[in-house]
């Protein structure tokens, strides 16, 4: 899905003043940025819902009208990665902002201001972004270097957590029986059901990475990890047949050619998961607990269906 | 043996038809008679709907004398030419109606 | 010349309103603490409106399968909690013509019923699905009734008038049908066809090139419920019965007997269906 990284930038812009509007957009269009002006979240819920921005421009007025649970589900993102978030205040706001603390805010602007000002903002926000928020193209989940980054923070303040490595068993004869496109929706859908499950379960303390083809990650609470493979694996074996023609979910298996090129059956694809906690061994860097988790979830792949496994050799 | 949303189901109700869970398990047998219990437990499973004894229920509307129903009956037939199939739906209407079923 | 007009109107809508006390119901549940996800998802599933604005959710661009998800269950484990909530608190309310929208969706509701009853005894597996389309079959009578409430009017004059079926009128009246009108919404909506196949169809059965099975379950449902006079403050005769549509599902005539028994009991005790009533 090239489209997603090759697509013009859009900007949200939200402000009660709709010639002040109106003017940021047409400055921001002329530099190839598609725009889109509201005065209020309100009627514009649905459109963001379906298709989020990249950067959203606030005037401080608009995070007062209840809509923050709208503004924060935005910017606080989850497989999207987050939308950065310009916000405009009058010159006495200044403190005002410093204090916002549900808000995540990227950067400000005063107002009134030039609009060479107001490029260079939203290009830089752009620019930052782009260094600090690598993702993978496909499913927009944070990719190998947040991965490391941030599996390497959590080893580094010793707090325990549980680090899983996982990937779909039988995902290469279901790409050349149905193509490449269904196996990224299937991939869209795997990334969708491990966010939603780890984020309902350990709301901001969790973390989920895509490193690229099958293969993602995902770090926990370790006292709850049990309990996120489970709902995980009962909701991925659950959603999954919808990805699969009828006659073969009939027939339970799919037909489609071995390695060696010869026609074969093969089950339909199962969850594999392995994971490594620090609770029971040190690791001092992401290698390692990367490397014990991997060997884990091949071991989980031993058994038909979708499975985890745990590290329980220490205890 | 009227179909109850399972939001609707109260203590004292008797299920009339077995629960399965989804492995084919018997999970409440016929007969099991509701208790707070189980309506929480039911509250949480996946059933939308279970069918309870018309006798465990409490309220019963009084139904419009027969010959109102009939008549009314026949006028929404009336725009239709009655073939096999809709004959048979509505003699069973009518039956349904004569033994004043509650279900 | 008049269904371009509706295709426009179609095209620039927002999304369906929800009967009043059924939003009511479901914002209350979506932000009482520890709702379990069932009991949610019951209740989403017993309003038209709110569950294709899930499927509509789930089914979009964004999430990278559209036209794949055709079960209410799945949309909601793939949208999650914190977008199921943010589409329940967003939605939009009915405002007028209630009493119609109610009637409606009664019949909805009912439809839902008899057709899950119906596709068991027919051997269709998939009761999740026959339920919700049973729900959302009359999706284009909605979204014509909200667009065009005074055109509307009209179709039920001409039906109490000219002793119409209400398809026939709305032909007369718009130019097109509402099952036509729900299959041009459901695709806007990139829902997938084996849904809105069998809405386009469940007055036209023999018609359908895909899940003709479920479209003749619902379309006889449909019929049965009518018969048995539930759901219509303008909708008043029963509509023909497509001949095909009751053969070829070998239904057999004990078989529905008891189900137009039962429908016949149970829809006078629709309150025990009705999740947002007392």
């Amino acid at each position: 899905m090239a489209s997603s990284r090759d697509r013009r930038r859009s900007i949200l812009i939200v402000t009660k003043e709709d010639l002040f509007g109106q003017g940021m957009s047409s400055a921001l269009k002329s530099k190839g940025y598609r725009t889109w002006v509201a005065t209020k979240f309100r009627l514009i819920l649905d459109r963001v819902y379906l298709a989020p921005p990249d950067l959203l421009l606030l005037d401080e007025e608009a995070t007062r009208e209840g809509s923050q649970d709208i503004i924060t589900w935005m910017v606080a993102g989850d497989f999207q990665g987050r939308v950065p978030l310009i916000i405009m205040v009058d010159e006495g706001g200044l403190a005002r902002v410093a204090r916002m603390r549900r808000l995540p805010v990227d950067d400000y602007l005063i107002k009134p201001f030039a609009q060479e000002e107001l490029l260079l903002k939203v290009d830089l926000c752009f620019r930052r972004r782009e260094r600090q928020w690598e993702r993978n193209p496909l499913t927009l989940l944070p990719g190998n270097l947040r991965i490391i980054r941030e599996i390497q923070r959590r080893l580094d303040i010793d707090e325990p957590f549980a680090f899983a490595y996982s990937d779909l068993s039988d995902f290469k004869p279901f790409n050349d029986r149905y193509g490449f496109s269904r196996g990224d929706e299937v991939l869209h859908m795997t990334a969708r059901i491990m966010t939603n499950t780890v984020k309902e379960l350990c709301q901001q303390r969790g973390f989920v990475g895509h490193i690229g083809g099958d293969d993602f990650v995902f770090s926990t609470d370790a006292d709850i990890v049990d309990e996120v493979c489970q709902q995980m694996i009962e909701r991925f074996d659950f959603v999954l047949p919808t990805f699969y023609e009828e006659e073969d979910r009939e027939r339970g298996f799919i037909v489609s050619l071995d390695r060696k090129g010869n026609e074969n059956r093969f089950p339909f694809m199962s969850l594999a998961i392995g994971i490594a906690t620090n609770e029971t061994r040190k690791f001092s860097h992401y290698g390692e607990i990367s490397e014990v988790a991997s060997d884990l979830k091949n071991f989980a792949k031993k058994w038909p269906g979708s499975h985890y496994y745990r590290d329980k050799r220490v205890r | 043996m009227p179909a109850v949303l399972t939001d609707k189901l109260k203590v004292g109700m008797k299920l009339c038809q077995a629960l399965y869970t989804d492995k084919g398990k018997v999970y409440l047998p016929a007969g099991t008679i509701l208790d707070e219990k189980l309506l929480a437990e039911l509250s949480r499973a996946r059933y939308k709907y279970v069918r309870v004894d018309s006798s465990s229920l409490s309220h019963k509307k009084a139904a419009p004398p027969a010959s109102d129903f009939e008549d009314r009956l026949e006028e929404r037939f009336s725009r239709v030419a009655l073939c096999p199939f809709l004959r048979l739906i509505k003699e069973a209407l009518k039956a349904a109606m004569t033994t004043g079923s509650q279900g | 010349m008049p269904s371009l007009d509706v295709k426009k109107k179609l095209e620039g809508m927002a999304g369906l309103p929800s009967i009043p006390r059924a939003a009511k119901h479901i914002s209350e549940l979506a932000t009482t603490p520890h709702t379990p996800m069932k009991r949610l998802e019951r209740a989403i599933g017993s309003d038209p409106a709110m569950a294709a604005r899930m499927l509509r959710f789930a089914n979009s661009e964004i999430y990278g399968f559209p036209n794949r998800i055709d079960s209410l269950s799945h949309s909601l484990i793939l949208l999650g909690v914190d977008m199921i909530r943010g589409l329940i608190l967003s939605t939009r309310v009915m405002e007028s013509n209630l009493a119609e929208a109610e009637a409606l969706w009664r019949h909805s509701l009912a439809v839902s019923w008899v057709a899950s009853e119906l596709g068991v005894r027919v051997g269709l597996k998939d009761l999740e699905r026959i339920s919700l389309v049973g729900l959302l079959h009359d999706l284009g009578k909605l979204a014509l009734l909200v667009l065009f409430p005074g055109k509307y009017e009209t179709v039920a004059r001409k039906v109490r008038i000219n002793k119409l079926d209400s398809l026939a009128a709305e032909i007369e009246v718009f130019g097109v049908g509402h099952a036509e009108v729900a299959g041009q919404l459901c695709q806007s909506w990139s829902l997938p066809s084996s849904i809105y196949a069998p809405i386009v169809h469940h007055h036209s059965p023999d018609q359908a090139k895909e899940g003709f099975a479920l479209a003749a379950v619902i379309h006889v449902a449909d019929v049965i419920v009518k018969a048995a006079g539930v759901g219509h403050t303008h909708d008043t005769y029963v509509p023909p019965v497509v001949n095909d549509a009751w053969r070829e599902l070998g239904i057999s005539e004990d078989d529905l007997k008891e189900v137009v028994f039962d429908a016949a009991g149970q829809l006078r005790n629709l309150e025990l269906l009705d999740p947002f009533s007392g």
